[in-house]
């Protein structure tokens, strides 16, 4: 899955006020909707971004290497915080970032949850002391729709109508980590649908981490190797399209499919760094019942019916691997991979070819040239070949300038790839991207035009296409206290109209505007509105728009209350609109809008002053003149859809 | 012969007619021909008024073996400039086509700075023709240009290709009418940003975005990419004492990659 980058930015932007141990949503996390790809509730990056927050890297003792795990630093901006270290001395406080000539304002603001200044304690490490300091937090929520949901109401569901979850981390003193996930979708039976866990040592002789359980590798690129989710095309235009991966990652999200479970471990050797590892693990998807072939791989995670339950964990993957990140100097870099995935089944890929064996080869550099950034990856695969190059000049902290080609050829088949593009997967795509960003005394502008195809046919995509897409992001502090943020998007892409029994190519242009207005009255109280218009013409021309309100009221330090209603009309499921909502610590929601209605919602949390969090959501869809709503066994008889939502956090 | 009469044909209903596609000097090339406001030898050929501050008579060649893969449509420029008492002087000669179609064109252009900031030139163009079976012709278009320097590292220029708006018979706009306006910015000296709008008479409008970065001294990166047509480039610049040389690559989004060579002398 990709998020656009906007989502990531906002929610980062957000984090500034982020506390080390809990990460509280406030004002800004409400903008990223409208980019997210996807209408799927639940959005796990959260996690992500909360285990970088819940270890925050020590900017006096990082090495250029660990501050590139932080998003937005590169190169040159992660050397330029050694050196300005290796001249002044260790950082006192991190205001004294702003003293780097090539961090600007907004890039310190969004370091800084990701970074500590830690006092210098030449503690001995113990085990005595390890528990001591050991820290636990845990997280338990349910979810519950009030109307039933079609699979209820037949009976085809096996389980109980809560979604439940609970997730337990352990950690002391970044030394040792642990914890478990367990989850249950709403119609499974089993509270342990989805269980997972992990166990790491980190800094132990010359390991700097020894993981057992569900992890996730990050590799170059993504080109072979990456989580269940990335960052992509946004209102962001230069700053996700190049990556930083970060090896080995403890797996806390629920992703039911896409992680590793089994054993991996980073070997530092001087300025090497190798990392083994290895894979069990079973994968949900659809079997031919004559030829035993995989049809498909099922990654929704939804174990309800007993057709999906025939799907769960019916293939054994074993996976073996080994990366190798080696920093030549402090300005290049370059890493190499190897893995070999066997699958207990053959995957069919096409009409007359099956496998179920996969290797890759993947190569990985970045390398500073002055003011130039250059980083890629290339992947090899059965004789074709992925690659990404992707070239960054940052003329000065307020302007820089991406360039970014890709190349992915129609045979390369990647299993955990997920990588920069139009496309969700890394496969049959040339693309072209140009991003500027512009901080001015007038405004902040980010620009980017991206030119795609898509060269190869076959049976299942008839047509070669092309498309491009631009995007103009402009914000600006009109007043002290108010903000200004317009967006527009224009994109023309060709598309294949199954409409009819003759298939043919239509281009499809979607012109999309956002206008949003935040005012911060005081500390306590916000108010955001917007006006989003879409207008779509392919075979026939539609619009739609959407009009939303937002207040956050923040009456003293343990209460928080949120709101929102929103308006919207739009002429088809084409046309919709996304929208992100604030949600409880550690879910993102962003529906898909579209017919004619409203939606409201009113989120409280409290936090008590001894550890435990309380959060709560109460949500309504009601659109007019609608019987029903949802599609399949999600389908509820009511033109309202009402959620209610709970959640408890502590921690020791 | 099949894929060039493919190519040709899908030219000559793309630009009505086809007139030769390949502009000169891979420096242009490769910043997709955003530079509207810089000087170069083969500014001839765009924004003559840029010429104005060149104080070398220099040379240029610029060839381009197979555009599209097609080596019946090579193209080669050939380029000269001249500083002189009342202004800059520079003429040009190009070479275009294969057996069926053949073009020739010979410029001539003159360039002034009218104040310190500000420049301006004019291009004459006699174009010849010639069609086998068809026989030939011979036209003469005019450029013309200006270049103000608005701020220290802020250049605009403008460029009004054929004003009078010459056509081949009573058809109107077989050669294109042109109306070009460019920035280019350059934050530090080693970097430039290029950006211009570019409407044909009939054709959509085409935004143009480059940016050249002299990375060492002798060595220049170059990257642009525009929308009308569909098109990417890249590049480089190796410049040695009085020689440069110069190399780019366009790849178009329908028809693939032209690559274009380029050699600069200064002569004193």
């Amino acid at each position: 899955m990709k998020i656009k980058s906007v989502l990531f930015s906002m929610l980062l932007s957000s984090l500034i006020f982020a506390q080390v141990d809990s990460i509280e949503i406030n004002d800004d996390f409400q903008n990223i909707l409208e980019d997210a790809s996807a209408d799927k509730e639940d959005f796990q990056v959260y996690d992500l971004i909360e285990e970088l927050v819940n270890n925050p890297i020590d900017i006096n003792s990082a090495t250029s290497e660990q501050l590139l795990q932080i998003p937005f630093l590169n190169l040159l901006t992660a050397n330029a915080i050694v050196r300005y270290r290796d001249l002044h001395g260790s950082f006192n406080s991190l205001n004294e970032l702003k003293n780097i000539n090539e961090l600007n304002d907004e890039l310190i603001d969004r370091i800084k949850p990701f970074i500590q200044i830690k006092k210098t304690d030449n503690e001995i490490l113990s085990y005595k002391n390890l528990l001591q300091r050991v820290k636990i937090s845990n997280r338990l929520r349910t979810i519950q729709d009030i109307k039933t949901r079609k699979g209820f109401a037949e009976n085809k569901f096996a389980g109980s109508r809560q979604k439940i979850y609970n997730r337990l981390l352990i950690n002391s003193q970044n030394y040792l980590r642990a914890g478990f996930t367990i989850e249950k979708d709403a119609g499974e039976s089993s509270l342990t649908d989805f269980f997972s866990y992990h166990f790491q040592i980190n800094n132990y002789s010359i390991f700097s981490n020894i993981t057992l359980g569900d992890y996730i590798i990050e590799f170059g690129q993504g080109l072979t190797l990456w989580g269940p989710y990335s960052f992509s095309k946004g209102i962001d235009a230069v700053n996700f399209v190049s990556r930083n991966g970060r090896t080995i990652i403890p797996y806390t999200s629920t992703d039911e499919n896409k992680f590793f479970r089994g054993f991996a471990m980073n070997v530092n050797a001087g300025n090497l760094i190798l990392s083994p590892f290895i894979s069990f693990n079973k994968i949900d998807a659809s079997i031919d019942s004559i030829s035993n072939n995989i049809t498909s791989f099922d990654y929704n995670g939804y174990h309800r019916t007993n057709t999906e339950i025939n799907k769960k964990d019916r293939v054994r993957e074993n996976i073996i691997g080994t990366a190798v990140n080696l920093a030549l100097n402090a300005n290049n870099k370059i890493g190499l991979l190897y893995y070999h995935s066997k699958l207990s089944n053959e995957l069919k890929l096409n009409s007359d070819k099956t496998n179920s064996s996969f290797d890759y080869y993947s190569i990985c550099y970045s390398t500073l040239i002055k003011k130039l950034n250059i980083s890629g990856e290339m992947a090899y695969h059965q004789n074709s070949i992925a690659a990404i190059n992707t070239a960054k000049l940052e003329a000065d902290k307020n302007l820089s300038v991406l360039f970014s080609y890709r190349y992915y050829h129609n045979n390369f088949i990647s299993l955990y790839g997920n990588s920069f593009g139009e496309n969700s997967s890394v496969q049959n795509e040339i693309g072209f991207y140009t991003g500027i960003s512009l901080k001015t005394k007038f405004g902040n502008f980010n620009f980017y035009y991206d030119q795609f195809q898509n060269p190869k046919t076959d049976n299942t995509l008839l047509f070669s296409s092309n498309g491009k897409e631009f995007l103009i992001y402009y914000y600006y502090k009109i007043f002290p206290k108010t903000e200004l943020r317009v967006k527009y998007k224009h994109q023309n892409k060709e598309i294949t109209n199954n409409s009819n029994e003759l298939k043919s190519l239509i281009n499809r242009i979607t012109n999309n505007f956002r206008i949003e207005i935040l005012f911060n009255s005081s500390s306590k109280l916000k108010f955001k509105s917007r006006l989003e218009l879409i207008s779509l013409s392919q075979s026939q021309r539609e619009n739609g728009y959407l009009i939303s309100e937002d207040i956050n009221y923040l009456p003293n330090k343990n209460l928080q209350l949120y709101g929102r209603v929103i308006f919207f009309r739009t002429d088809s499921y084409n046309s919709r609109l996304y929208e992100y909502e604030n949600d409880l610590p550690g879910i993102m929601t962003i529906p898909a809008l579209y017919g004619e209605g409203m939606r409201w919602y009113l989120m409280i949390k409290y936090n008590t002053n001894f550890g435990i969090n309380f959060s709560l959501k109460y949500s309504e869809l009601y659109k007019l003149g609608e019987r029903t709503l949802g599609t399949s066994y999600n389908e509820i008889s009511s033109n309202l859809d009402n959620r209610i939502s709970l959640q408890l956090d502590w921690k020791l | 012969m099949k894929r060039v009469l493919k190519i040709f044909f899908l030219l000559l209903i793309s630009f009505e007619l086809c007139v030769a596609q390949i502009k000169p000097g891979a420096r242009q090339a490769a910043l997709s021909f955003s530079d509207l406001s810089s000087s170069d030898v083969f500014s001839l050929f765009y924004n003559p008024s840029t010429l104005s501050s060149i104080s070398n008579s220099t040379i240029g060649i610029s060839y381009s073996p197979s555009p599209f893969g097609l080596k019946e449509l090579s193209t080669a420029y050939l380029s000269f400039v001249q500083p002189a008492e009342f202004g800059v002087i520079s003429a040009g000669f190009m070479i275009y086509g294969f057996e069926l179609y053949k073009e020739t064109q010979f410029n001539i252009g003159l360039s002034k700075s009218l104040s310190n900031n500000f420049s301006f030139g004019v291009t004459s163009i006699l174009k010849n023709i010639s069609i086998r079976n068809y026989g030939s012709r011979t036209f003469l278009l005019f450029n013309l240009g200006c270049k103000a320097e608005l701020t220290k590292n802020l250049n605009f220029g403008f460029v009004f290709e054929n004003f009078t708006r010459t056509t081949i018979n009573n058809e109107d706009n077989q050669f294109p009418v042109i109306l070009s306006l460019g920035l280019n910015y350059a934050p530090i000296d080693d970097i430039n940003f290029f950006t211009a709008l570019v409407k044909e008479l009939n054709y959509n409008t085409s935004l143009k975005l480059g940016t050249e970065y002299k990375i060492l001294d002798y060595l220049s990166l170059r990257v642009g990419t525009t929308n009308q047509p569909e098109e990417f480039s890249g590049g480089f610049g190796f410049s040695y004492n009085f020689i440069s040389i110069e190399y780019a690559v366009i790849s178009h989004q329908d028809l693939g990659l032209t690559h274009q060579f380029g050699l600069v002398i200064q002569l004193k």
